[in-house]
């Protein structure tokens, strides 16, 4: 292995993880997703001459994120048909009726709340995962996915509002499985 | 609620006001019953997300399919006969990856004996009290105090402003080699995370056992294991932290 490859190991093998996550929140799909990062890797292993000051993390997410849309303009074109903020709104998941008692509540919630954001549609998902699983700035953000800083504040908005409606949906449904 | 307003809550929550504007919406947020509903809604949505979004686990043959194509990619300078023992080396590494790294996943049921040795002795502090070798909040006190020990220097950062305190570090021995434990602290819960030089590049990966979470990760030359009783979305924060604070 060469110099590069050791930088490479130092820098950006440690967030491998993080662009899985990325990737498979992206695709639904643990196959595609480590297609991806694959592929990823091997553009970030070419261009890690550029990686200077900026963060690896960050850096390499922005090529796992370009990677990613390549792969989905090819294999789901439906899913990245452009919407303004105003279109319709993405279909929230409804809890089943059915189900269990109040001790499996909480994970049915963490299964819905999952299957929310599983229903974003990719530019608001994307936003979501970088913000709150990455806790990247909204700067590292609107370079990621190359969009204006006020593009990320108003999809971080949007995707909010939606999943907070879609919580309070489980919630009624819960408290009236609670007064059952 | 206006627009403008709407994305500020946004922005402040996520700290991205300067700090006179954050501090002249809190003035305007005292005032306004409407700004504070919304803030406590986007609070509690936050910290669903948070907790609750699932983290999505690379699979661990990952690590290896990615370090031998690199392998391949980068020969070195010698030749052939490096290449052949690179790409002999990943071979062994795969092995040792998907060897070692499902039963570190508590799906299987099984312990990777690591697993056990680091959470037992987590345990161990958590009975007697002893956390701690060397009490100090100060990083440039723990960090000499640790290379002067061992064979190897950890980076030791301050995270206290994003809710982790340095408590301070000890000393222990795993497989008959001293290793570094830093000791940090969220709320009530107590974080070890033991450092150790030398080894490979394995697969990061979660363990959960009785109610107590383990999260490894490799950077640069030295391993890291963190132990706490966290729930695992927090100490997965808290090892993102640690790696992007070299």
């Amino acid at each position: 292995m060469d110099e590069r490859g050791r930088r490479f190991e130092q820098l950006v093998v440690p967030h491998l993880g993080a662009a899985f996550n990325f990737a498979r929140w992206l695709t639904h799909n643990d196959h595609d997703a480590q297609d991806i990062v694959q592929d990823a890797a091997l553009r970030a292993l070419r261009f890690l001459d550029g990686l200077r000051g900026e963060e690896a993390r960050p850096w390499l997410l922005g090529i796992v994120r370009n990677t990613t849309w390549s792969w989905l303009r090819t294999n789901r074109p439906s899913e990245l048909v452009a919407r303004d903020d105003d279109d319709e709104e993405p279909q929230i998941p409804a809890p089943s009726s059915d189900e269990p008692e109040t001790s499996a509540i909480r994970r049915a919630e963490a299964r819905l709340l999952n299957e929310a954001i599983s229903a974003l549609p990719p530019p608001l998902r994307e936003v979501i995962v970088l913000r709150e699983l990455e806790d990247l700035a909204y700067r590292q953000i609107a370079h990621i996915a190359g969009i204006p800083i006020g593009t990320v504040m108003s999809r971080l908005a949007r995707a909010r509002r939606l999943l907070s409606q879609s919580v309070k949906v489980i919630e009624a449904a819960a408290d009236r499985q609670g007064a059952r | 609620m206006t627009r403008e307003d709407e994305l500020r809550l946004h922005a402040y929550l996520d700290g991205e006001l300067g700090a006179t504007e954050a501090v002249e919406f809190e003035r305007r947020m005292a005032e306004d019953s409407e700004l504070r509903s919304g803030l406590a809604e986007l609070r509690a949505i936050g910290e669903r997300i948070r907790t609750q979004a699932r983290y999505h686990e690379a699979p661990s043959q990952l690590w290896a399919q990615v370090t031998s194509r690199v392998r391949r990619e980068t020969p070195g300078r010698r030749g052939r006969l490096v290449w052949w023992t690179s790409l002999v080396a990943a071979g062994a590494l795969a092995a040792v990856v998907a060897w070692v790294a499902p039963p570190l996943l508590h799906q299987s049921g099984q312990w990777e004996p690591r697993v056990k040795e680091v959470l037992d002795d987590h345990l161990r502090a958590q009975l007697a009290s002893h956390w701690i070798d060397v009490a100090s909040s100060d990083r440039h006190t723990v960090k000499p105090w640790l290379s002067a020990r061992l064979g190897f220097s950890p980076s030791v950062p301050d995270l206290s402003d994003q809710g982790f305190e340095l408590i301070g570090a000890r000393l222990d021995v795993l497989d008959a080699k001293p290793v570094a434990v830093l000791v940090y602290q969220r709320r009530q819960h107590m974080i070890s995370v033991f450092v150790w030089p030398g080894e490979p590049v394995v697969a990061p990966g979660t363990a959960e056992s009785r109610g107590y979470h383990v999260v490894r990760w490799v950077a640069g030359d030295l391993s890291y294991w963190a132990v706490s009783d966290l729930n695992e979305n927090e100490l997965r924060d808290f090892a993102r932290l640690l790696l992007s604070h070299p």
